[in-house]
């Protein structure tokens, strides 16, 4: 394994133009931790700029025949081993592989599958058989969709969504993501090993996990002992039972307790190590700044980078959550007042656990916006009486178990969101968005959107928009119970909306769609491809407008307009809910909705869809995060809509 | 706009543009990226120059809207290749201004420094910035390994820097 770049080699590259994400990550990182590594780095743009002026014998070439050169060359930075890069050349396989550029990515790209002895993989989201790899073998695990490793001696490896590696036998090369591994006790002399970019963990027989994001890398041991060496110096550590550390570049090699910050925690309040949020140094990866409970009056905004795995926590202490009151401020987002009462900017962060209330300027001020993030998670906030709710700009984003509800403003009618999301990942799951004044509950910009067992109730103005662009966009509802509010302008009879000529597909699984209003369009699909299996679709007869649109047992309302694309749909007089007046969507013991959907998770029950159809080419699995949440049991027979009940 | 105002636009334009086009250059490496971007500032600046504020500096405010013009891009085109965060442009903007009394003594430095460079460092410098050849391409050349060139470039350009910071007696 080749050592840490160092600041020239990371500068060089970027100068040639040959510098990959980790080491822009890296080279990132180093220019933010000091005001003189901006100056070295300005200098050698300078110096290079310079000498392409002085040294150039001709006329610098036109954009295009660079474009075009630029193509010919190619990929510069090679990411995989050699050893699964030629795999990868040789046998490439791939499994369940889209076969459409509209269609979303595969779930799970493996090349070196064998029939000879060596680990089985499994993907845990279909019932595809496991299938052997041989050595070298490369995995790929997309967005949304999860692995296992199951190995002959018991020992097994679960593979987050987004992981790749290359596995030989018992040596897995984590080039990023996360994986967490149960390793049986090994002979001696034939350790378990996992390396990352810049670490190797050597495993005797013990359960941990691994993270790497490609420039630093964690373990966390929950039992047994490993040993850890960072690659570049060789430091080596070791990591014991409820222990963690983080591997970086030139940072100390220790080992903490797992459930302790990576880095400092910072408590703000009254009677704290700091007053305000104002007051807090400059933050680092991995800091974590605790609100204590009770009010905190006023606004900010934090700019920090936090990393991929050690991201900067902004959190309420335990207790009832601090609120964060912006009442009486006008944030306008000019020059540098935030234009939210939580504003995060740039790099990783994590939110949990805050109350925010009364962010206010009349258009656009958010109770949380994040500018130009990498990552957030925001989870457990409660966010309301706010122009908007959450307004996120950034790469990947996740929000879970939030509850946004009251917000909106007069000043900007119909374009008031409960939550907006412009990222090129986005998961909103297990969340409460409720009650938007003057607006939607969710707008989407995303090339890629999953809406997770959420609560979308009562907007005044439209429940979900998705907006397409020029990459293709992939949006999957699952497990949602979406309910229009009976109080709605007259002119606005959207439910779900897609806007914009962009293409892709948006696929709806097993959601609860209650109209109030009979004028009530579900779906407005836009150009995007539609299927819809295992839905409840209720107050509305008028389903779908044109566009392609598929469906499999779908209950609709006696007398409703089929698409033409629905098949073995099923209608009644009602549903059958528990208490639809009380709010109760569940369903009844004789509901006709109940156990009607074998397995609609499963790859090849039922042939819901034939082939080349929209559905023919998406997946019959559960969402990873649909089964995270646990809301629904993955049982031969389904109810349809939002709730499993047995 | 006003033949005035045009006027004085293209003369503050002038002043700024080199400024202007190294710090895009510095955060957006690919040639013909890096025009299009400074192409959308220099649009952006002419279509909102009714709001510049001709009491503060021109540099400055052409120096935000050419960091929005970089993070827009990247953004835009995130999915493709990685640009650097908000915070890091921000902070590359200050640094930069900061640094540009230092650029004129600099170019001479380099300057006297480069005619020091002879043998195989001054072929390599050659094919890289005359024949704008990327390391790959400039292997073969010198029956060199790809790596190897991008460890020489690495070098040669440690060493340049060392030599203009004496020249200029660690004044940048």
């Amino acid at each position: 394994m080749s050592p840490p770049p160092d600041p020239d080699s990371l500068i060089s590259a970027h100068l040639d133009g040959e510098l990959d994400d980790a080491g822009h990550r890296a080279l990132e990182a180093w220019l933010l931790a000091d005001r003189a590594h901006q100056r070295r780095f300005l200098l050698a743009v300078m110096d290079h700029r310079a000498m392409a002026r002085s040294l150039a014998a001709r006329p610098a070439l036109t954009m295009r025949t660079a474009r075009l050169m630029r193509r010919r060359r190619g990929l510069r930075v090679a990411s995989w081993s050699g050893a699964g890069l030629a795999a990868a050349l040789i046998i490439g396989l791939t499994v369940l592989l889209w076969p459409t550029g509209a269609a979303p990515g595969p779930h799970l790209q493996v090349a070196g599958a064998s029939a000879a002895p060596g680990p089985r993989l499994q993907m845990t989201d279909t019932h595809v058989p496991a299938q052997r790899l041989e050595a070298g073998a490369a995995v790929t695990v997309a967005p949304g969709s999860g692995a296992v490793l199951l190995y002959d001696d018991g020992s097994r490896v679960d593979l987050d969504a987004g992981s790749a590696l290359s596995v030989t036998g018992t040596h897995l090369t984590l080039q990023h993501g996360r994986l967490a591994a149960s390793v049986a006790h090994q002979a001696a002399g034939q350790p378990f090993i996992i390396t990352t970019p810049n670490a190797t963990v050597t495993v005797l027989g013990t359960m941990l996990d691994v993270a790497t994001d490609g420039v630093e890398s964690v373990v966390a041991v929950t039992r047994g002992r490993v040993a850890v060496e960072r690659s570049g110096d060789a430091a080596r550590l070791e990591v014991g039972a409820g222990e963690r550390s983080v591997v970086t570049v030139g940072g100390p090699l220790v080992a903490h307790a797992a459930d302790a910050p990576d880095g400092r925690l910072l408590r703000v309040g009254p009677g704290q190590p700091f007053a305000t949020l104002a007051e807090l140094p400059a933050l680092a990866p991995g800091d974590v700044v605790e609100l204590q409970p009770g009010t905190h009056h006023g606004a900010w905004r934090l700019a920090a980078l936090g990393t991929a795995l050690r991201p900067v926590t902004i959190r309420g202490a335990p207790g009832a959550p601090p609120l964060i009151a912006a009442e009486g401020l006008v944030l306008s987002g000019a020059g540098t007042v935030p234009r939210a009462a939580l504003q995060l900017e740039g790099g990783h962060w994590r939110v949990q656990h805050l109350a925010i209330a009364d962010a206010h300027n009349g258009e656009n001020a958010a109770g949380i916006r994040l500018v130009e993030v990498r990552g957030a998670m925001l989870s457990d906030c409660r966010i309301t009486r706010c122009d908007q709710g959450i307004d996120a700009v950034g790469e990947r984003v996740a929000i879970e178990d939030c509850d946004v509800g009251g917000c909106g403003t007069a000043g900007a009618q119909g374009r008031c969101r409960a939550l907006s999301v412009f990222a090129d990942e986005a998961l909103v799951r297990g969340c409460l968005l409720h009650d938007q004044l003057f607006g939607q509950s969710l707008r989407s910009t995303c090339a890629r959107l999953e809406l997770v067992a959420n609560r979308i109730i009562a907007a005044a103005d439209g429940e979900i928009s998705i907006a397409t662009g020029a990459q293709p966009t992939t949006a999957i509802l699952s497990g949602n119970l979406i309910v229009s509010s009976a109080a709605r302008p007259d002119n606005s009879m959207r439910f779900i909306l897609v806007e914009g000529e962009g293409a892709g597909v948006l696929q709806l699984i097993g959601n609860t769609c209650v109209a109030a209003d009979a004028r009530i369009v579900f779906l407005i699909p836009g150009r995007l491809a539609v299927a819809a299996d295992g839905n409840i679709f209720t107050g509305s007869g008028r389903i779908a407008e044109a566009g392609r649109v598929e469906g499999y047992r779908n209950w609709l309302p006696s007398g409703a307009t089929v698409p033409a694309g629905f098949r073995d749909s099923r209608s009644a007089a009602a549903p059958g809910f528990r208490d639809e007046a009380q709010g109760d969507y569940s369903l009844a013991p004789d509901s006709p909705c109940r156990n009607t959907v074998r397995d609609m998770w499963s790859q090849d029950v039922d042939a819901p869809h034939a082939p080349g159809t929209v559905g023919g080419l998406l997946p019959k699995r559960m969402p990873a995060a649909l089964n995270k949440a646990g809301s629904r049991a993955r049982t031969a027979r389904t109810d349809m809509g939002a709730f499993e009940d047995g | 706009m006003l033949d005035a105002d045009q006027e004085r636009f293209t003369s503050l334009w002038t002043q700024a543009h080199p400024s202007i086009a190294g710090y895009v250059a510095a955060l957006v490496p690919e040639r013909s990226a890096a025009d299009d971007v400074l192409q959308e500032t220099a649009l952006t600046l002419l279509r909102t120059f009714a709001e510049y504020d001709p009491s503060r500096p021109f540099i400055a405010w052409a120096m935000g809207v050419a960091r929005i013009a970089v993070l827009t891009r990247r953004r835009d085109h995130a999915r493709a290749r990685s640009r650097f965060s908000a915070p890091a442009a921000v902070a590359l903007a200050e640094a930069w201004q900061e640094l540009q009394p230092v650029a004129d003594d600099r170019r001479h430095a380099l300057a006297e420094c480069l005619r020091g460079v002879a043998g195989r460092g001054r072929e390599l410098l050659a094919l890289r910035y005359e024949q704008d050849l990327p390391p790959q391409d400039i292997a073969p050349r010198l029956g060199m390994t790809a790596v190897a060139v991008r460890v020489a470039l690495c070098r040669l350009r440690a060493g340049l820097h060392a030599c203009i910071e004496k020249r200029l007696g660690g004044q940048a």
